[in-house]
């Protein structure tokens, strides 16, 4: 795969503060990566670095084998994004502020056009009112709008989910999935919801203390985790009462008051832990893991 | 120029599409119609009480108010507020983008930041120049229709100076010509500032302060001053008014012109630098 965004020793200061610190990280063509970090951790600064909206106090930046700063507007018209929130021209409406986007990068957007992408991120029919009227969540879908008015080929997202409605989430999540499985487009996805990244992103980066801490596959980073692992079970003390003689008890790590054990277990580790239980006769209703890039995100950024 | 056509469209849409730009025009049009009232209605009055001194030396025949005299007036009088109607606008072309969070959109675009600094530069000179040819059309042709037409007596330190009716319209031109630099100049210093704030209140409030000060300093004829007048910006704006003097000090009026259009330079050149170099944190 081809790498289309390329950090390579990239920091930022602000005056005393280094935002970002020696920073290094790729993103492959046509995937999805969801890109994490704690609050203050660099996330935004390195999305501003990317956009050219930030000049790197040192390091070199690529966007699809081309210098960002020496080939800015070149790659800008590959990129579309959502950046921070969404903020507009809130005196015009909808379709005047697509207009003026679309002219900046040169392009004829006919009515059909316009049609689609509104039916698309679903404001066709209030594309006339005026921007100010709008809700948070109405600002958003303009937001992914106007990222992709211009076709192109990589789309950030900083943060899509907020002010969306459940609903609105579960389209912005089937549109990200549609861009990137059959537009082929390469999304980087800033987000705090990590079971939204965790659904959508086979890949990540996360950053703390603005350096990349893990960077990859997420089932290749997470492979090499234990997990942790929920098994609700009938008669909870019998079932307690044998697991003391076995290798298992020294990985419980919690037990709750109705019929659930916690294990700390490595993921080849869950089969045969179910296997011991049937055996002993023991009967297993649910099995949950619980949420493990919560856990690797927690573990690796201490907090 | 990468699409610089849709660049100039687009601001062009922004700021004409922002009702904030129409206050000037509505303010501009109740001040002159204001003052063009009062004099209609109290000029005589107020015409006596200038003129009894020259009185006591000339005799004067004739209607004083006149409708170039009452344009000469206004100009006079609005020297002080244009900027700030300028400065509505162009302390806010950049400033109020980046107060809303556009700006950062704005800047995600093939254009380079030069392109857009230069096509908001265009749009906010076009406001100026619109402005002030609203100025002119309230103060010389609404003057036209109220007052009688006539020659021009214009006092100033060395004396009364009469401009022949004939000649006022030509030199009402000339004059609005200056004018146009010099609120250029003032639109540049606002858009510069501009470039630096984070919100539209900041360039507005230092630019009527500079006005302000350095309009009071050469205004009183303080010798500790004196040296500070040719470095002020605001001396050489109303160097319009030299225009009706007789004989027209032309070398003064040159040198004045070229001061401020070196200034208009400067201030284009240093908001351009810095807004090219600026880190877009809003």
């Amino acid at each position: 795969m081809a790498i289309v965004i390329q950090l390579e020793n990239v920091s930022k200061v602000f005056g005393t503060h280094t935002a970002v610190d020696n920073l290094n990280l790729q993103v492959e063509q046509g995937e999805i990566y969801g890109f994490l970090g704690p609050n203050g951790s660099g996330k935004s600064t390195t999305l501003r670095l990317i956009l050219g909206l930030l000049t790197p106090s040192a390091g070199d930046i690529h966007i699809m084998s081309k210098h960002l700063l020496s080939n800015r507007s070149e790659v800008m018209q590959h990129i579309g994004c959502i950046i921070e929130k969404p903020d507009f021209y809130n005196y015009l409406n909808a379709m005047d502020n697509l207009k003026i986007f679309s002219r900046m990068h040169g392009i004829s957007t006919s009515k059909y056009d316009y049609k689609n992408l509104l039916q698309k991120v679903g404001l066709y029919g209030r594309e006339k009112d005026i921007v100010k009227t709008y809700s948070h969540g109405m600002k958003q879908r303009l937001g992914l709008a106007q990222a992709l008015l211009h076709n192109p080929s990589i789309i950030i997202l900083d943060e899509p989910n907020t002010g969306l409605d459940p609903q609105g989430i579960i389209e912005l999540r089937e549109t990200i999935l549609h861009l990137n499985q059959q537009e082929g487009k390469t999304i980087l996805l800033s987000s705090h919801i990590l079971n939204e990244i965790e659904e959508i992103a086979k890949s990540m980066i996360l950053i703390h203390n603005g350096k990349t801490i893990a960077q990859g596959k997420i089932s290749a980073l997470l492979d090499k985790e234990n997990i942790f692992v929920n098994f609700e079970i009938d008669n909870k003390e019998n079932a307690l009462e044998q697991l003391k003689e076995s290798k298992w008890y020294s990985l419980i790590t919690a037990i709750d008051e109705e019929h659930i054990i916690q294990f700390n277990i490595s993921h080849d580790d869950v089969p045969q832990l179910t296997k011991w239980f049937v055996a002993k006769d023991i009967a297993i209703y649910n099995i949950a893991k619980m949420r493990s890039l919560e856990k690797y995100f927690l573990k690796l950024t201490n907090v | 120029m990468n699409n610089f056509g849709g660049l100039l469209i687009n601001e062009f849409i922004k700021t004409f599409k922002k009702p904030r730009t129409f206050i000037s025009f509505i303010a501009l049009t109740i001040l002159v119609l204001a003052l063009q009232y009062g004099f209609y209605h109290d000029g005589k009055e107020i015409m006596k009480f200038f003129t009894q001194s020259l009185e006591e030396d000339f005799s004067i025949n004739g209607n004083m108010l006149t409708s170039n005299f009452i344009t000469y007036l206004i100009l006079q009088f609005l020297i002080v507020q244009m900027p700030l109607l300028v400065t509505l606008v162009s302390g806010d072309i950049i400033s109020g983008e980046a107060q809303t969070g556009s700006l950062r959109y704005l800047l995600l675009r093939p254009q380079t930041r030069t392109q857009i600094y230069f096509a908001k530069w265009i749009i906010s000179m076009f406001y100026t120049l619109l402005l002030l040819i609203w100025l002119g059309i309230l103060a010389l042709v609404v003057s036209k229709f109220i007052f009688p037409n006539g020659d021009l007596i214009a006092a100033f330190s060395d004396g009364v100076h009469i401009t022949r009716a004939a000649d006022c319209n030509f030199k009402f031109l000339e004059a609005f010509g200056i004018a146009f630099l010099a609120l250029g100049l003032i639109t540049s210093f606002a858009m510069m500032l501009s470039a630096f704030a984070e919100n539209s209140i900041s360039p507005i409030i230092i630019v009527m302060s500079t006005v302000i000060i350095f309009t009071v300093i050469g205004t009183f004829e303080l010798p500790v001053f004196e040296f500070l007048k040719p470095f002020m910006f605001t001396t050489h704006m109303i160097v319009w008014r030299d225009l009706f003097e007789n004989p027209v000090p032309a070398s003064e009026i040159i040198t004045s012109c070229m001061v401020m259009f070196a200034h208009i330079i400067l201030f284009f050149s240093i908001g351009l630098f810095h807004f090219n170099k600026k880190d877009i944190t809003c």
